[in-house]
C-alpha cells in the first residue's frame, strides 16, 4: 500500500508537471499529447498497483518479473523518443541552413561603383560593409 | 566579324588569331608592336559570348589574404562574369576585401560549411538568371584563367556540367600515396552509381549550365558535397565531362580534410554513395 502511495504521489507531480507546461505553452501539439498520454499511463500503473494489473499483463506477455516490463516499456520508450527528436534535429538543421541562405541572399551587398552606377544616393561605404557578428 | 569568327574563337582563348588583335587592327597609326600584340591578345582578349551570363561562385572563409587576388585574377580570367564571394560567417576581413577587388557578397549570418555556402551560391545564380555558374575555391588551389577551359563544353552544348580533373594530363599536382589511395576508391564508387568514370571525383572546381543550377539550389549535400553531387546530378539526368586542368598546392592554409579526419571523410562519403539513393530520397 505505501508503494502504491509513493508512486501515484510521484505520477501525480509529474502529471501536474506536463498540464502546467502545457498551460504555459511550453509544450505544443503532439508533445502535449506524448507527455499527458505519459503522465496518465503513470497515474494508471501506479493506481492500479493494489489490483495486480501490471502483474496480469506481465505474466499475459511472459514476463516472469512484473518490473522487467515497466524497464522494457520505459527503454523502448525512451529510445523511440531520441530517435524522434535526432530526427527532428535533422530537419531543424536543414530549415535552419535554407533560413541562413535566405538572410545572406537579402543581405548581398555589391562593390561601390555598382552601387553609385545605379544612381542610389546611399550607396556609400559603410553600407557596403559586411556588418559583423 | 562574322558570327561564326565569334564562336570559334570564344573556345579557343589560347590561341587568338591576329584577326582578334587590338582594337584599331594592325593597320592603324597607334597599333602597337605585332608580338606585343599577340601577347596582349593572349591577355586580354577572351571574351564571354555576348549575351552569356556567367555566374563564378567562390565560397571563403576567413581568406582575407587571399580572397581578393582570386576575385581579381578571376575577373581578368572572365572579363564580364559576375564574382559572387559566399563570405561564410568568416570572423576576419574577407567580406570586405571582396567588395574592394569588385565582387558581390552574400555575407551569410552564421557558418555554413562549404555545402551550405556554395548552394548559397547555386541560389545566387538560379535566382538572377545566369546561363552558367563556375565553382571555384577561394584559397588559390584553381587557377582561374582555366574557368574558360570548363566553359567550352557548356557553350557547346556537349555537357550540363563540367568537372576539372587534375588527373587527366595537365599540370603535375600530386597528392600524397595515402590520399590518392582514397581518392581511387571513390572514383570506382561514383562509377558504379553515376554509371560512368571519373577521375576527379573530389574536384571542387565545377561550372553547371541553368539545369545543373536549379537542381542544386534545390538538392546539396551539406558535408562533402563534391563526391556525392556527381552522382545527384548524373542521376537527374545531367551530362557530366571532365576536363583536364591543373591545380596547385594550396597557398594559405591546409586541407580541411587530414589525418583521422580522413577516415571519417571516406566513411561519410562511402555511406551518401552506398546508402543514399538520391533518386528517392531528394526527390
Amino acid at each position: 500500500m505505501r508503494a502504491t502511495i509513493l508512486t501515484l504521489t510521484l505520477s501525480i507531480g509529474f502529471l501536474l508537471l506536463s498540464l502546467s507546461a502545457i498551460r504555459k505553452q511550453r509544450l505544443h501539439g503532439k508533445q502535449a499529447v506524448l507527455w499527458l498520454f505519459v503522465s496518465l499511463s503513470m497515474v494508471f500503473l501506479s493506481a492500479t498497483l493494489p489490483l495486480h494489473f501490471l502483474d496480469y499483463v506481465s505474466h499475459f506477455m511472459g514476463i516472469a518479473y512484473p518490473p522487467n516490463l515497466i524497464l522494457l516499456l520505459g527503454v523502448l520508450f525512451l529510445f523511440l523518443l531520441v530517435f524522434q527528436l535526432s530526427t527532428t534535429a535533422a530537419r531543424l538543421a536543414e530549415t535552419n541552413t535554407a533560413l541562413v541562405q535566405e538572410i545572406g541572399l537579402l543581405k548581398t551587398q555589391f562593390p561601390v561603383e555598382v552601387l553609385a552606377s545605379t544612381a542610389n544616393s546611399d550607396g556609400d561605404m559603410d553600407r557596403s560593409r559586411p556588418q559583423p557578428g | 566579324m562574322t558570327t561564326n569568327d565569334a564562336t570559334t574563337r570564344r573556345h579557343l582563348p589560347a590561341a587568338p588569331t591576329s584577326r582578334d588583335v587590338a582594337p584599331g587592327g594592325p593597320g592603324s597609326p597607334d597599333a602597337p608592336e605585332p608580338a606585343a600584340a599577340e601577347d596582349a591578345a593572349r591577355q586580354d582578349r577572351f571574351r564571354l559570348p555576348v549575351g552569356l551570363r556567367v555566374c563564378v561562385i567562390v565560397p571563403a572563409l576567413n581568406e582575407g589574404g587571399s580572397v581578393g587576388a582570386v576575385v581579381a585574377s578571376v575577373e581578368q580570367a572572365l572579363p564580364g562574369a559576375q564574382v559572387v564571394v559566399i563570405d561564410d560567417g568568416s570572423t576576419d576581413d574577407t567580406g570586405v576585401r571582396a567588395l574592394e577587388a569588385g565582387a558581390a557578397v552574400i555575407p551569410l549570418p552564421v557558418n555554413l560549411g562549404i555545402g551550405g555556402a556554395v548552394q548559397t551560391g547555386y541560389r545566387f545564380a538560379a535566382m538572377n538568371g545566369f546561363d552558367v555558374a563556375i565553382q571555384i575555391d577561394g584559397d588559390g588551389q584553381h587557377d582561374p584563367e582555366e574557368t574558360r577551359l570548363l566553359l567550352g563544353p557548356l557553350i557547346e552544348g556537349d555537357a550540363d556540367m563540367t568537372i576539372g580533373s587534375r588527373w587527366l594530363g595537365r599540370g603535375d599536382y600530386l597528392a600524397p600515396r595515402s590520399r590518392r589511395f582514397g581518392m581511387r576508391i571513390l572514383s570506382r564508387l561514383v562509377t558504379w552509381r553515376a554509371g560512368a568514370t571519373f577521375t576527379d571525383t573530389t574536384s571542387g572546381f565545377r561550372a553547371v549550365g541553368a539545369n545543373g543550377m536549379a537542381l542544386f539550389a534545390e538538392h546539396y549535400p551539406v558535408d562533402y558535397p563534391e563526391v556525392e553531387t556527381i552522382v545527384l546530378a548524373s542521376q537527374h539526368g545531367l551530362r557530366i565531362v571532365e576536363v583536364p586542368v591543373r591545380m596547385t598546392h594550396r597557398e594559405h592554409g591546409s586541407s580541411s580534410i587530414s589525418g583521422l579526419g580522413s577516415a571519417y571523410y571516406m566513411a561519410r562519403v562511402i555511406l551518401a554513395l552506398v546508402a543514399g539513393n538520391t533518386d528517392w530520397r531528394h526527390s
